[in-house]
């Protein structure tokens, strides 16, 4: 589940951003900042907004830490970990 | 009189404790003498002298701010430089100081065990190969030198003298009400005007704790706001966007400085109601701050963007005498404490008739700001854009020449460009049109070009479209027809 997640966000990096970075290239295991994939500030953002609209999810600015950034395979866990926890909430 | 200010706040119970920190590493307002000291004594041992203009390249990190500090408690020459995109640039910037520059402070920020108050553990001192003693013609120290963008010409040195630079920050201090208690957030660099003398000087006279932020994005700050409860923020007009577009929850600062271009009325007000009080600031690398919104003004005013000039500077609109239909004209700033002169990349002073850009055309000590201006009432203004060739992306003034010289130098198969502005705007700014001709023969398709642009230039310059085209129109003259340009690609 949590592999499916990356891809999908490699996905959007790749389409969705203005990054010029192809699906391939990603590394899920790097940092998203510049020291890694290098996404700007601006980028960022993007991506954010496009993970909240492609998983029907709503991050808080408490949730929005460097950690959680850390790598696309962190930030998969933490969409997966929101996606259960709302399905329980649905339940 | 900055040395004193220090030693003051050093020594005050209430500002000694007072941190300044980047997130990684932190020092105290009463730490400061101590660190001043071992730099002293670290710099002194490899042949630095009070007398010597040193080179900082510095990023929004302890090590440099502390560098650059101690720089300016020493009244000693400091030529200002942001670190560069990677190590060729680097290379070939190094190969083009100012020849009165004799020996250059190369700071790791991030070093392995590094200690704040051990300087040998993070800065290195080496000798600038083309110094020539005789290319400072000044005698005694106390001035520093910024770099101007080039947005409008070859980039230039701006020559300032350090008690101006702190006269104007405290002014910055009376403006935005800074005090001692305000804990600021400084995410836009230092090593720029507006970071340098409205948010890092101001904070540092008045003792306020500061956080500074290297390479800023949304989550960064938010992370460093939830530990710092910053009350005064410097941001651009691209972060306030980003504030507005993924903060869920409101955060009310006590002031919010934004600087660049003018954030939207509608934008403004929303930004206003859910994160505290947002000034706009108006200024420049040779003037610093210029004009900014009252605090007394109403939401409505300051969102209209009506600012008034800081003490000590005048403004006059040129043009409007010939043309008496319009009210708007270029702005024309003269400040008592404003730079002291151009310098060459060389390091050699340029005279006033051959600036090309022309503060003769003002009158002496008149400074051109190429943005358009209008008056509102008697003392106030409205700035209305530029009225030259480039535009701010991204909180950076980005111009067409600089975009069109990087293409033409790097991407081979580029023989000209011409950029152009798109009235559409993005989250960057004005969305900027690159129009290229190439080597014949060559077949390229826009896109790729614009891939290339992604590895050659800073991401705030990167064309939002590029288009090839056989032949790209021009004046009898020879020069780029850039009005009949813009009709052709449909703007």
């Amino acid at each position: 589940m949590a592999e499916a997640i990356v891809n999908r966000l490699k996905k959007i990096i790749a389409d969705k951003l203005d990054v010029n970075i192809a699906y391939n290239d990603i590394d899920e295991t790097i940092s998203l900042f510049e020291d890694g994939l290098g996404l700007d500030s601006i980028a960022i953002v993007d991506l954010i907004v496009s993970i909240e609209k492609d998983f029907a999810l709503s991050i808080d600015d408490q949730e929005l830490n460097v950690e959680l950034f850390k790598s696309l395979r962190t930030l998969a866990q933490f969409i997966q970990g929101k996606l259960d926890g709302s399905l329980v909430k649905a339940n | 009189m900055f040395r004193k200010k220090i030693q003051e706040l050093m020594q005050s119970a209430e500002t000694g404790r007072n941190i300044i920190t980047d997130g990684k590493h932190q020092c105290r307002y009463q730490d400061l003498g101590e660190i001043f000291e071992a730099i002293d004594s670290y710099v002194s041992n490899r042949d630095v002298d009070i007398q010597d203009c040193l080179v900082l390249r510095c990023g929004n990190n302890l090590t440099e701010a502390l560098l650059l500090l101690w720089q300016l408690h020493g009244s000693r020459d400091c030529l200002l430089l942001p670190r560069a995109l990677n190590k060729e640039q680097e290379l070939f910037e190094d190969d083009n100081l100012p020849h009165f520059c004799k020996m250059k402070l190369q700071v790791e920020p991030d070093a392995k065990d590094l200690d704040i108050k051990k300087p040998d553990t993070y800065v290195k001192v080496s000798i600038h190969p083309r110094y020539q003693p005789e290319a400072k013609t000044w005698q005694q120290p106390g001035y520093l030198f910024l770099k101007t963008s080039g947005s409008t010409a070859e980039p230039k040195l701006v020559m300032h003298s350090l008690e101006k630079l702190f006269v104007n920050a405290r002014e910055c201090c009376q403006r935005f009400r800074i005090r001692s208690g305000d804990r600021l957030m400084i995410p836009v660099p230092i090593y720029h005007m507006y970071g340098l003398g409205a948010g890092f000087l101001p904070g540092i006279l008045m003792g306020a704790s500061l956080n500074l932020l290297d390479r800023t994005n949304i989550i960064k700050y938010l992370d460093r706001e939830q530990k710092f409860k910053p009350t005064v923020s410097f941001l651009t007009p691209t972060l306030c966007e980003m504030f507005l577009q993924t903060r869920k929850s409101d955060y009310k600062h006590r002031l919010v400085v934004t600087a660049g271009d003018r954030i939207n009325p509608f934008t403004f007000k929303n930004f206003d109601h859910r994160f505290g009080q947002l000034v706009n600031l108006y200024g420049s690398t040779e003037l610093g701050a210029i004009a900014t919104s009252q605090l007394e003004q109403t939401v409505d005013i300051r969102s209209d963007g009506v600012i008034e000039p800081m003490p000590g500077v005048e403004i006059r609109l040129a043009g409007l005498e010939e043309n008496n239909s319009s009210d708007m004209g270029e702005m024309i700033c003269r400040h008592e404490n404003g730079f002291l002169a151009y310098l060459d990349k060389r390091g050699t002073k340029i005279a006033d008739d051959e600036l090309d850009d022309g503060r003769e055309a003002g009158g002496k000590n008149w400074f051109r700001t190429k943005d358009l201006g209008r008056h509102i009432g008697d003392r106030q203004f409205k700035v209305i854009g530029r009225t030259g060739n480039s535009v701010n992306r991204s909180g950076i003034l980005v111009s067409f020449s600089e975009v069109e010289s990087i293409m033409e130098q790097q991407i081979s198969v580029v023989t000209h460009v011409v950029v152009v502005t798109v009235e559409e705007e993005n989250v960057r700014g004005k969305k900027l049109l690159a129009c290229c001709e190439l080597s014949p023969d060559k077949d390229v398709e826009g896109n790729e070009l614009r891939s290339r642009c992604f590895e050659i230039m800073p991401r705030h310059m990167v064309p939002d479209e590029v288009r090839v085209m056989t032949e790209i129109p021009r004046l009898p003259n020879g020069k780029f027809d850039r009005k009949k340009l813009a009709g052709i690609v449909g703007l």
